[in-house]
C-alpha cells in the first residue's frame, strides 16, 4: 500500500486497421495515440470524450479486452501487458469493468444468480456451499432483493440490470472498476440511483474508479479529476473544479458550452463548434483539434506543431495558447 | 392564436405477450401555429407512441388507436382520413424526423434523390425543379458543398450530416408541423448543439410548429415554448417552459428536474426518484406516479384529473388542490 | 404456441406408434403369410391395408416402417448435429487457418450433390445395415449445420456479455459452454428438428432406389418400391406409405417452426 498510485498507463498506443474496399490499402485508425494517465488508490478519475475519442478503447486496453500495440500498463507495481495465460486470468479479478449496455452485457440465457456467482467460481473465492450466500449478499449490496437470483435478465428493468452488472463485477472482489458509460443507457431518474450506489460502494469498499463518460455533467458528480480526450489524445487533464470553472483547452470549453442546461433562462451557448470531428483515420496535422478550434489566436503553429501536455493554471493542457484562454471560457 | 393541431383523448394500445399495453392512455393537448411543444418523459412514458399516433404510424394490428380518440389537424380529423388522404398529409403538412438518421435513410439512394423524391411525391414539380429544391434544402440545413453532397450516399456522411439530411427531407415540402423524435439523442454533444441551433433557426425562418420529443430536460429548456411532461401513458403536467422549470407543479416533474445532472450543480450525485417506471401492461391504480411519490397520501388512490395549476398550466396531481401537503 | 402444440402432438403420435409397433401390429412384418392365396390382397378385416406381393401384412409393415424411419431420422440427425456443431464451434471460435481449412472442407461437402455421394458410398458398401445407413446419413449431413453454428458463434463471440465474461477471467471452455453454446442453440435445434424430416425423406428415396434399408426389413421407401408396379391394381400399397412419409415430414416441419417461435427471443 506504499505506492499511492494504483494504475499507471504510460504512452499507450492502439491502432486499428480499417478496410477501405478491394482496391485501396487499409487505413490506420489511431484509436489511442500515446496516452498516459495515473489513477490513485480510492480515487475517481473521469475520462471524457465524444465518439472517436478513444476513451472506450483505452478502458478496454486497461482490462485487457483489447491488446494495445505499445506502451505500458502498471497496476499495483505489476506490468499488466506482460501477463499471459493463467497469470493473466488470475490478474483479471483485480480490475473489473461495468459496461454501458446492461442489455448486451448480460448473457440472456443465464439467470441472475449464476451470472453473479460466475466470478466467484472462476476465481474460487468461496467454497461451493457459501457461494449462494455470497450472491445473496452481493445482490443486497447493490440494492436488489436476493430473490432476483432466480430471474432472467429480460425480466429486469434497465436500472436493475445495471445493478446486476455491478454486483457481478464486485463478486470478483476487484480493486479498480472501469465504468464504461455506466449510466448513459439509463433514464435520468434511474441514472441518479446508480450513481448513488457507485458512490456508496466506493466509500464502503475503498474502490478506485475510472469513470468513462461522454456527459460532463454526469462526470462532475463522480470524479475528482477529469481527463478530456479528443481523437485518441489527451487534450486536458485537471482537478474537476478547475475543469468546470476554468477550462484551459478550447475543446473542453466547447464541450462544456454544448451541454444543454435544464434552465430556460440560462444565457445561450457561447461556443458552437462547427463541423464534425474528423475521423480518427484522417487525423489533422499539428494540433488534432485545430480545424474546429474556436480559439481566436489559432494560427499556423496549430496546423503544424503538435502541442505537448503542459501545466497551465490548474490544468495539464495540450494547447499552444492555453494561457490565453480567458475570455473564451464558459 | 389558432389551434393547428388538437389531440383529444388519444389512447393507443398494443397487444403484448403480457396483455394489453395502454402505451398512451387518454392524452389531450393543443399545438398552436408556430409553437414549439416539448413532450418530455422517460422511456415507457408514451411520448414516442403519441407522436407516431398523430401520423398514424402505429404498427397494426398489434397496435391500435382506440375508438373515441380524436386528432384534428387544421380542422380535419386525421383518424378518419383514407390512406390516400393520409399520405397527402404525411411529409407535406406534418413531417417527422427520427432518432437514428442512419436507419431512416435509404442506404442505396443518394441524398439528392431522397430529397427530390419527397417533392415529387407531394407536388406537381418537374424532376429538374425537384433537384433544385433538394439543393436549396441542403444549403438551408447548413451542409457545406451542397452541390457535390447531392450525389452522396448516406454511409458517406457523418451522423450529424445525416440528421441534417433528414431535416432537409422533412422540411422540403414546407410542412406546418415538424415532429422531431429524440433528434439528437444518437449524436455527440457538440453535434447535438449544432442540430438544436439549426432547428431553432429553421423554426423561426419557416414559421412552422414543432413537437419535440425528448427525455432531456436540458434540450427542452433551450427550444420549447411549452412543455408537456408524460408519465405512465398520460400527460401529468403542461406549462409554459419558463414556469415549468421555475416551479414544477407535479412531483414527477420536480423529481426529474432534481435528478437531471447539471454543470452548475453540486459535485455529488443528484437526488433520484425511487423505483422505476411500471410496465404499460400494469399501470398502478389511482395516480400512476403515487408508488414512487414522496407526498402520496390516501387521496392518491383515486386518479386526479389535469387540474388548473396557474395561468395556462395544468397538473395531474392532488397537491394542486392541497398545496399545504407539499413539504418545503 | 398452437403451432408448437400441433407439432408436438403429431410427432408424439408418430413416436408412440413407432415404439409400440410390436404391440399393435397384427403380424410379423417380414413373414410371408401365404404366398399362394394372399398376394396383393385388397384391404379386408383381417388385413386392414391388404397385403403385398409377398403376402406380408401391409399395416404391420407400415407400423414397423415408422420405427425404422424415425430411428434413422433421429440418430442420423444426432450425429450430424454433434459433428456440425463441434466443427462450427471450433472454426468460429479459433478463427484463422483452422477456420479457413474447416470451412473449405464444408464448402466441398456442400458443393457435391448429397444424393450422389450417398449412392456411390452405398453402392460400394458390402452389406448395408440400418446402423451403417444411419452412420452414412449422419456423417454426410453435418455440413449445413456447421455453417449455421459457425455463423452463430461469430456473432455470439462479439456480444458484450462474452467480453464481460472474458474480463471476469473466464477461460475458453467456460466461454463456449456457458456463454456461447446456450446462445447459439436455438437455430441449431430448429435446424435439427427440420432435419429429421429431411433425413426421413432421403432414407425413403434411397430405400426406394434399393440401396437403403435392406429387405425384407420394412421401410416406407421400399414399401413404395414394392408397390410401384401394382400402382393400378393395388394403389393402396404405395399411397399409404407415401402418405406416411408426407405426414411425418410435415409433422417435423410444423414442430420446427413451432420451436423457432418458442426460442425466438423477440417473442418474449
Amino acid at each position: 500500500m506504499s505506492d499511492p498510485t494504483l494504475l499507471r498507463v504510460e504512452n499507450l498506443v492502439k491502432h486499428f486497421s480499417v478496410d477501405r474496399g478491394m482496391f485501396r490499402r487499409p487505413a490506420t485508425l489511431r484509436a489511442v495515440d500515446g496516452v498516459s494517465i495515473a489513477v490513485g488508490r480510492g480515487e475517481t478519475v473521469g475520462l471524457v470524450g465524444e465518439s472517436g475519442s478513444g476513451k472506450s478503447t483505452l478502458g478496454r486496453c486497461i482490462v485487457r479486452l483489447i491488446e494495445p500495440d505499445s506502451g505500458r500498463i502498471i497496476f499495483d507495481g505489476i506490468d499488466v501487458l506482460g501477463l499471459r495465460g493463467r497469470a493473466l486470468r488470475a490478474f483479471r479479478r483485480r480490475i473489473q469493468i461495468v459496461f454501458q449496455d446492461p442489455y448486451g452485457s448480460l448473457n440472456p440465457r443465464m439467470r441472475i444468480g449464476p451470472a453473479v456467482r460466475e466470478p466467484i467460481e472462476i476465481h474460487r473465492l468461496a467454497p461451493r456451499a457459501a457461494a449462494d450466500e455470497r450472491v445473496a449478499q452481493l445482490l443486497q449490496e447493490v440494492g436488489l432483493d436476493p430473490s432476483y437470483a432466480r430471474r432472467y435478465p429480460h425480466e429486469l428493468s434497465g436500472g436493475q440490470r445495471q445493478r446486476v452488472g455491478i454486483a457481478r463485477a464486485l463478486a470478483a472482489e476487484p480493486e479498480l472498476l472501469v465504468l464504461d458509460e455506466p449510466v448513459s443507457a439509463l433514464d435520468v431518474s434511474v441514472q441518479a440511483q446508480v450513481l448513488h450506489l457507485l458512490r456508496s460502494l466506493q466509500e464502503r469498499r475503498g474502490l478506485t474508479y475510472l469513470f468513462i463518460a461522454h456527459d460532463l455533467a454526469v462526470v462532475r458528480q463522480m470524479a475528482a479529476r477529469v481527463v478530456v480526450m479528443y481523437l485518441g489524445k489527451i487534450v486536458e487533464e485537471a482537478p474537476a473544479r478547475a475543469i468546470y470553472t476554468d477550462p484551459r483547452h478550447p475543446y473542453t470549453s466547447s464541450l462544456l458550452s454544448a451541454v444543454p442546461r435544464p434552465d430556460p433562462t440560462a444565457p445561450g451557448r457561447r461556443i458552437v463548434l462547427t463541423g464534425d470531428p474528423p475521423s480518427p483515420v484522417t487525423r489533422p496535422s499539428g494540433c488534432v483539434f485545430h480545424p474546429r478550434c474556436p480559439h481566436p489566436l489559432k494560427d499556423d503553429r496549430c496546423r503544424t506543431e503538435v502541442p505537448a501536455l503542459r501545466k497551465v493554471g490548474g490544468s495539464q493542457t495540450a494547447c499552444h495558447y492555453a494561457a490565453e484562454m480567458d475570455g473564451i471560457g464558459v | 392564436m389558432t389551434m393547428l393541431l388538437a389531440v383529444r383523448d388519444l389512447t393507443t394500445t398494443f397487444e403484448t405477450a403480457d396483455g394489453v399495453a395502454r402505451a398512451v392512455d387518454g392524452v389531450s393537448f393543443d399545438l398552436a401555429e408556430g409553437e414549439t411543444l416539448a413532450l418530455v418523459g422517460e422511456s415507457g412514458s408514451g411520448k414516442t407512441v403519441t407522436a407516431l399516433s398523430i401520423l398514424r404510424l402505429i404498427p397494426e394490428p398489434a397496435g391500435r388507436i382506440a375508438p373515441g380518440s380524436r386528432i384534428e389537424f387544421a380542422g380535419r380529423d386525421l383518424l378518419s382520413l383514407s390512406p390516400r388522404e393520409l399520405r397527402e398529409v404525411r411529409g407535406a403538412e406534418i413531417a417527422m424526423i427520427f432518432q437514428e438518421p442512419m436507419t431512416s435513410l435509404n442506404p442505396v439512394l443518394t441524398v439528392g434523390t431522397q430529397i427530390a423524391e419527397t417533392v415529387l411525391a407531394h407536388e406537381a414539380a418537374s424532376k429538374r425543379e425537384a433537384r433544385e429544391r433538394a439543393l436549396d434544402m441542403l444549403r438551408l440545413v447548413g451542409i457545406a458543398d451542397a452541390e457535390s453532397r447531392l450525389k452522396s450516399y448516406p454511409h458517406e456522411l457523418s451522423g450529424g450530416m445525416r440528421q441534417r439530411v433528414m431535416i432537409a427531407i422533412a422540411l422540403v415540402c414546407r410542412p406546418r408541423i415538424l415532429i422531431a423524435d429524440e433528434p439528437t439523442t444518437a449524436l455527440d454533444v457538440t453535434i447535438q448543439a449544432q442540430i438544436l441551433d439549426l432547428l431553432t433557426d429553421l423554426k423561426r425562418r419557416l414559421g412552422m410548429a414543432m413537437i419535440l420529443i425528448t427525455h432531456n430536460l436540458g434540450i427542452a429548456a433551450g427550444i420549447a415554448d411549452r412543455v408537456a411532461v408524460m408519465y405512465g401513458g398520460r400527460i401529468v403536467e403542461v406549462a409554459p417552459t419558463v414556469d415549468l422549470y421555475r416551479e414544477p407543479a407535479h412531483p414527477y416533474t420536480d423529481g426529474l428536474l432534481r435528478a437531471a445532472p447539471r454543470l452548475d450543480g453540486p459535485d455529488r450525485p443528484t437526488p433520484s426518484i425511487p423505483g422505476s417506471v411500471p410496465p404499460a401492461t400494469d399501470w398502478p391504480s389511482g395516480c400512476r406516479f403515487h408508488p414512487r411519490c414522496q407526498y402520496a397520501w390516501e387521496r392518491c388512490q383515486s386518479e386526479p384529473p389535469l387540474l388548473e395549476a396557474g395561468p395556462a398550466r395544468t397538473a395531474r396531481c392532488w397537491l394542486v388542490d392541497e398545496p399545504a401537503r407539499r413539504k418545503p | 404456441m398452437s403451432r408448437l402444440r400441433l407439432g408436438i402432438t403429431l410427432v408424439s403420435l408418430l413416436a408412440i406408434v413407432a415404439i409400440i409397433a410390436p404391440l399393435i401390429a397384427p403380424y410379423d412384418p417380414t413373414v410371408q403369410l401365404d404366398l399362394a392365396t394372399l398376394r396383393n390382397a385388397a384391404p379386408s378385416f383381417a388385413h386392414p391395408l391388404g397385403t403385398d406381393l409377398y403376402s406380408r401384412d401391409l399395416l404391420s409393415r407400415l407400423l414397423y416402417g415408422a420405427r425404422i424411419s424415425l430411428l434413422i431420422g433421429l440418430l442420423a440427425v444426432a450425429i450430424s448435429v454433434s459433428v456440425g456443431t463441434s466443427v462450427g464451434l471450433v472454426a468460429g471460435f479459433s478463427g484463422g487457418v483452422i477456420d479457413i481449412v474447416l470451412m473449405r472442407i464444408v464448402d466441398a461437402g456442400l458443393a457435391i450433390p448429397k444424393i450422389f455421394i450417398l449412392l456411390v458410398v452405398l453402392a460400394l458398401w458390402e452389406d448395408v445395415t440400418v446402423a451403417v445407413l444411419i452412420g452414412i446419413l449422419g456423417f454426410t449431413g453435418w455440413f449445413g449445420v456447421s455453417r449455421i453454428a459457425r455463423a452463430e458463434v461469430l456473432s455470439a463471440r462479439e456480444r458484450e456479455y462474452v467480453a464481460a465474461a472474458r474480463a471476469l477471467g473466464a477461460g475458453p471452455i467456460r466461454l463456449i459452454a456457458r456463454h456461447i453454446l446456450p446462445n447459439i442453440a436455438a437455430p441449431i435445434i430448429v435446424a435439427a428438428t427440420l432435419g429429421v424430416g429431411q433425413v426421413i425423406l432421403v432414407e425413403a428415396g434411397l430405400s426406394y432406389l434399393g440401396v437403403g434399408v435392406p429387405p425384407p426389413q420394412p421401410s416406407w421407401g421400399n414399401i413404395i418400391r414394392d408397390g410401384q408396379d401394382l400402382i393400378r391394381t393395388a394403389p393402396w400399397i404405395s399411397t399409404t406409405a407415401g402418405l406416411a412419409i408426407v405426414l411425418t415430414v410435415v409433422a417435423f416441419s410444423i414442430l420446427g417452426d413451432g420451436v423457432r417461435e418458442l426460442l425466438d427471443p423477440r417473442e418474449r
